[in-house]
């Protein structure tokens, strides 16, 4: 277990990690730069809405439900994911691990919620598909083809960035005056060009983690309106 | 899924007209109610994000309005009523639509509701 607030995932086979993200490296560095802003999340943010996008096994949201209740922070947890399987996978993991008042929405990142929750998101989580892919290879579903299930989970196109990016440019239509946004980024991703172009947007963008693993090099930003 | 999300969400099917997106219409096979700890100060904070005529008919849509009786407008001082505040907490939070379907108004399309979970995905024909 990789922490004290890790979540009960019993339910989940190994053959279901077919189908769904396995909670991995990039997963534990999101939970563990969460935490350590728990803080400033506490005093500054004060959240009502918490959204995590791709939420897979649901890991990093019911890690942050733990977090935040020994802290008395309490929220709305809204989770989504373009993969029918691990929405209901990561609705169980809820389940199982009494993650209250929360949704799970199958949805494409946050299609639907846009116009009702503009400005009103506080807290936004995502392990986005971050891996470069050739422009050959298919980014999201293709519901013909099952392996797309979890390929989705990881294929991110150009620079890594092609899934990324349509969130960041809807950080400022999101995010509350208070809102901010916890997201994984690797080294090819260019993470000093992501915070310039926000800095441009009126965002800071600070470093929260970074750890090297194999051969990647993974980075846990956080995002704030300046 | 819960009444507060469906006052979050619209269609976004490319045919429907803009103002008729919001709300969804709601056909509810099998709905459950259970217990959420209350949070005041939550459900004061988010009576601002909500749409509490959308709320109404929601309540209504699923045939709650005789055991939910919430009044027709948010009372001006809201803090102070705590059995008010518990309904609004219930209606929000702990009705739960585990099968039947959300309806976009404009164009008819229909979003299937299963195990508790909304599908909103759309194909590509009929997105924006």
């Amino acid at each position: 277990m990789f922490s004290r607030f890790s979540p009960i995932l019993n339910h989940i086979n190994q053959k279901d990690f077919q189908f769904v993200y396995e909670p991995s490296e990039d997963s534990f560095l999101l939970c563990e730069g969460i935490e350590k802003n728990i803080n400033f999340i506490k005093e500054e943010i004060k959240p009502t809405i918490c959204l995590e996008i791709g939420t897979g096994t649901g890991f990093v949201t019911c890690f942050v439900n733990k977090l935040f209740e020994e802290n008395k922070v309490s929220c709305f947890y809204i989770t989504t994911d373009i993969n029918h399987k691990a929405a209901k996978i990561a609705n169980e993991t809820f389940k199982l691990n009494c993650v209250e008042p929360k949704e799970t929405i199958i949805t494409d990142l946050i299609e639907g919620f846009e116009s009702r929750l503009k400005n009103s998101i506080d807290l936004l989580l995502f392990n986005p598909p971050y891996v470069p892919t050739d422009p050959s290879e298919k980014i999201g579903i293709d519901p013909l083809d099952q392996n797309s299930l979890l390929s989705s989970s990881w294929a991110g196109g150009k620079n890594g960035m092609e899934v990324t990016q349509i969130v960041l440019d809807k950080l400022d239509f999101l995010l509350s005056p208070n809102g901010c946004c916890f997201i994984v980024a690797l080294e090819e991703n260019q993470p000093e060009i992501i915070a310039k172009n926000l800095f441009f947007k009126g965002f800071r963008t600070a470093v929260v983690k970074k750890k090297e693993i194999e051969d990647e090099k993974l980075y846990i930003l956080k995002i704030y309106r300046k | 899924m819960k009444l507060i999300t469906h006052n979050m969400l619209e269609s976004r099917v490319k045919d429907c007209p803009d103002d008729k997106r919001f709300p969804l219409g709601i056909n509810a096979t099998k709905v459950i109610e259970q217990k959420v700890v209350l949070n005041k100060q939550f459900i004061i904070n988010i009576l601002t994000k909500i749409d509490w005529e959308v709320l109404l008919e929601a309540i209504k849509q699923i045939g709650y309005n005789e055991k939910i009786e919430l009044p027709l407008e948010i009372p001006v001082e809201i803090e102070k009523d705590d059995d008010l505040i518990m309904k609004i907490h219930h209606a929000l939070l702990e009705i739960e639509i585990i099968e039947g379907e959300l309806i976009c108004q404009g164009t008819g399309r229909k979003f299937t509701i299963k195990e508790g979970i909304a599908n909103m995905l759309l194909n590509s024909e009929e997105l924006k």
